[in-house]
């Protein structure tokens, strides 16, 4: 998704947060380009619920842009860990309130992913299966293995974004992606990935 | 580095999802939500310093308000320093005119003359 205003895409985000606060409508348009597909994915990978990830999405994204009359772009912090802290506290909020919450010591085994008697998936099913994976995993591992491996961001910022130690961080991902090949062990068939 | 071939699959399913997209109508709504919580405009003036006297008459509103509203003071000023003779003679008797055919100036030749009949 290209923004079509090539001198703003070359600003960071906390400087176009500066320049929304100041009317600047086009700063809007990149900022959602940017972020957007980030909170969209984690909150709907952290859910495993399209529409409720589409409203946490939205929601952290109004907090963005109420937040950003206060931003201070030579500040220490960085838009994309706050934003992702604002969509992890909402997504918890969402498990915990509906029940699907799995904390540390309540996690046993993940559910079955497998799709019926069907030997290919879909993407969207393909997803469904990861989704459901993931749901197996305690809050915090799913919330540190969705950051690091669908998202990219590196332990010490996972780190600020759960308000947890690196070290934390790395036993949440590490812990987290043996309990997904586990889940998704005997898939590969199925997810589509015949080699 | 080797990879463990377990990972292999598990990291194609995690690329995957790294390319999700919002749907477009969710794009929609948050665009619309940021043009209705987006402050208003201010734009911010090119710091380019001008001439002194147009920065002043900036400050002041421009040309329209020294115009009018300190006219009268200017024109105070004026008559101050030339005389108010000189300014109206220069006027074509404008002044005079606008006065109602009275002179600016206190008419004394009252006082006068009952001071002369004490």
């Amino acid at each position: 998704m290209g923004s079509g205003d090539h001198k703003l895409d070359a600003l960071d985000d906390g400087a176009l947060m500066v320049l929304f606060a100041n009317g600047d409508t086009a700063a809007a348009q990149v900022l959602t380009m940017r972020l957007l597909p980030r909170a969209y994915r984690h909150a709907a990978r952290v859910l495993g619920d399209r529409a409720e990830a589409e409203d946490v999405a939205q929601e952290a994204m109004v907090r963005l842009w109420r937040a950003a009359a206060g931003w201070r772009s030579d500040g220490a912090a960085k838009v994309t860990t706050w934003l992702h802290r604002v969509v992890a506290n909402l997504a918890i909020d969402r498990l915990r309130r509906s029940g699907r919450s799995v904390g540390f010591d309540e996690a046993g085994d993940p559910p079955d992913p497998t799709p019926g008697a069907e030997a290919h998936l879909t993407q969207n099913a393909r997803m469904a299966a990861l989704d459901a994976a993931l749901a197996g995993l305690p809050e915090r591992q799913r919330q540190a293995v969705v950051l690091r491996h669908i998202e990219g961001y590196a332990n010490p910022e996972i780190a600020e974004m759960l308000g947890i130690g690196v070290e934390a961080v790395e036993s949440l991902t590490a812990r987290g992606k043996r309990a997904l090949h586990a889940a998704l062990a005997g898939e590969k068939e199925a997810l589509g990935y015949g080699d | 580095m080797v990879t463990d071939p377990k990972d292999h699959n598990i990291d194609r399913l995690f690329a995957e999802a790294s390319g999700d997209q919002p749907p477009a109508d969710l794009v929609a709504r948050v665009l619309a939500d940021a043009a209705a919580l987006q402050p208003a405009s201010a734009p911010v003036r090119a710091a380019v310093r001008g001439h002194w006297l147009r920065d002043a008459l900036d400050a002041i509103g421009g040309w329209p308000t020294l115009s009018g509203v300190t006219a009268a003071g200017v024109m105070g000023v004026v008559i101050g320093v030339y005389g108010f003779e000189m300014i109206d003679a220069l006027a074509n008797g404008v002044l005079t005119d606008l006065g109602g055919g009275y002179s600016l100036t206190p008419d004394l030749s009252a006082w006068v003359w009952e001071e002369g009949n004490v």
